[in-house]
């Protein structure tokens, strides 16, 4: 892509949120998806000549954000104590669970292709290579996310 | 697609994206830090960018007439050109050389090592060995070249190959500098999974040197020896990009161990090694 600066802060700047939260599917820290986000823009601007088309931007930044969310599991992120403390709240008996919360409550891989196929509408085949597995893995994962869903949302 | 299913994608489709409040903040602090807006690089790496420049020249001359003698091995060179541009270009037997993005570096090292089926060149270096390395790599650069310009971002990059393709890869930086050989096996996931750029930027005019390794099962060792430099103002930035980085190498499957000198004194391998490392990276901040 022959995407100057202003292009690409455009593009950036436009999809963050989504990379935002593909990265937080993979982590399920807010601040180790920040910190995804933070270092997947500038490995962006170092690849940015791979991106060929720019209709595939958000789909090519958040592939970026997703490995580098995965490189953060890996290292080991620090955890604040803040974090460690904190347990997930309970569902509250008198509101309906939102669909993010429930989520949130998933297996990482489960949660990581929950968000990638209802939030941003990818397809298994693309959730595949953004995560470095099968098709067919995707599409087990996200049948038993969906019964985990189901249980959560529907009792 | 079922009721359930179509209920998903509802919720999904009405719900607000949930940002943290501060997340454009940090995409801003990450535009405003990209390389080639020349934030993060002090007075000496860009000097030593110009400088690279012309060792780019000078080190494309001296592989072409090396490999007029017979040269066996596959060769990659990665340079960042003074706009911040990142080339990569080699040279087989023969004396052919060309500039390919670094995005292609892959691709072309398989195709070289399928055009080209040569004897397996694989070979161990260790210590006093360097200027041997050099001989096999084929490329001499002048004193200043190396000091200017391999000391910083720019790298130095080997491919060892036989009929089956790479076999080992070994990167280096500067005489003295970083080496890392990398087996053929760790080559796919290392070359998808790692920014090779961005793991050489530590070496970014600060006083990294790493010398012995040895080659593990699947994987390498590396020694590196952190020394602050005169003057080096930022260093703490560029300790914490080291630490990003090395951590970066330790993926799946990568066995590798890293072996971290301070001052002459020998550290275990293992999480010994990484937690003296992380504490010599503290003490710099």
């Amino acid at each position: 892509m022959k995407a100057d600066s202003a292009e690409f802060e455009r593009i950036v700047t436009e999809y963050a949120p989504n990379m935002y939260r593909a990265a937080l599917s993979v982590t399920g820290s807010e601040a180790a998806a920040e910190d995804a986000v933070g270092e997947a823009v500038l490995r962006a601007w170092r690849k940015k000549s791979s991106l060929r088309d720019i209709s595939s931007a958000r789909a090519w930044l958040t592939k970026i954000a997703v490995n580098c969310a995965r490189a953060q599991l890996k290292r080991g992120r620090e955890i604040s104590l803040e974090e460690l403390s904190a347990e997930p709240a309970a569902p509250e008996q008198d509101r309906t669970l939102e669909l993010r919360d429930a989520v949130a409550r998933l297996a990482p891989d489960r949660r990581a292709v929950v968000t990638l196929y209802y939030y941003e509408g990818f397809s298994t085949r693309e959730i595949a290579g953004m995560l470095g597995v099968s098709p067919g893995t995707v599409k087990s994962r996200l049948w038993r996310a969906r019964e985990d869903l189901r249980t959560l949302l529907e009792g | 697609m079922d009721e359930f299913d179509k209920k998903l994608f509802d919720m999904a489709k009405n719900e607000d994206i949930y940002t943290p409040t501060d997340l454009n903040a940090r995409v801003r602090e990450a535009l405003d830090g990209l390389p080639a807006r020349g934030a993060g690089l002090g007075r000496t790496a860009r000097v030593a960018l110009c400088a690279l420049a012309a060792a780019t020249v000078l080190a494309g001359t001296a592989l072409a007439a090396y490999s007029a003698g017979g040269f066996k091995s596959v060769e990659l060179w990665r340079g960042k050109a003074v706009d911040g541009d990142t080339r990569s270009w080699y040279g087989v037997k023969g004396g052919d050389y060309r500039y390919i993005p670094v995005e292609e570096l892959s691709d072309a090292v398989r195709k070289i090592a399928r055009d080209n089926p040569v004897a397996d060149t694989t070979r161990d270096f260790k210590g006093k060995d360097w200027s041997a390395a050099q001989e096999l790599s084929g490329v001499t650069l002048p004193a200043n070249a190396f000091l200017d310009g391999l000391e910083i971002g720019a790298s130095h990059l080997t491919v060892s190959a036989n009929k089956n393709g790479p076999t080992h890869l070994r990167f280096w930086q500067g005489t003295d500098g970083l080496w890392l050989t990398v087996s053929a096996d760790a080559y796919t996931e290392l070359m998808s999974g790692v920014d090779i750029h961005a793991a050489y930027g530590y070496a970014e005019d600060t006083e990294l040197r790493a010398g012995e390794y040895k080659t593990e099962k699947g994987l390498s060792a590396l020694t590196v020896r952190l020394k602050p430099g005169e003057g080096d103002d930022g260093l703490g930035e560029r300790a914490a990009e080291t630490e990003r980085c090395l951590a970066e190498l330790m993926v799946d499957g990568f066995k590798y161990h890293i072996k971290v000198e301070v001052d002459g004194v020998n550290i275990k391998t293992g999480d010994e090694a990484l937690e003296t490392l992380h504490r010599v990276l503290d003490a710099f901040e």
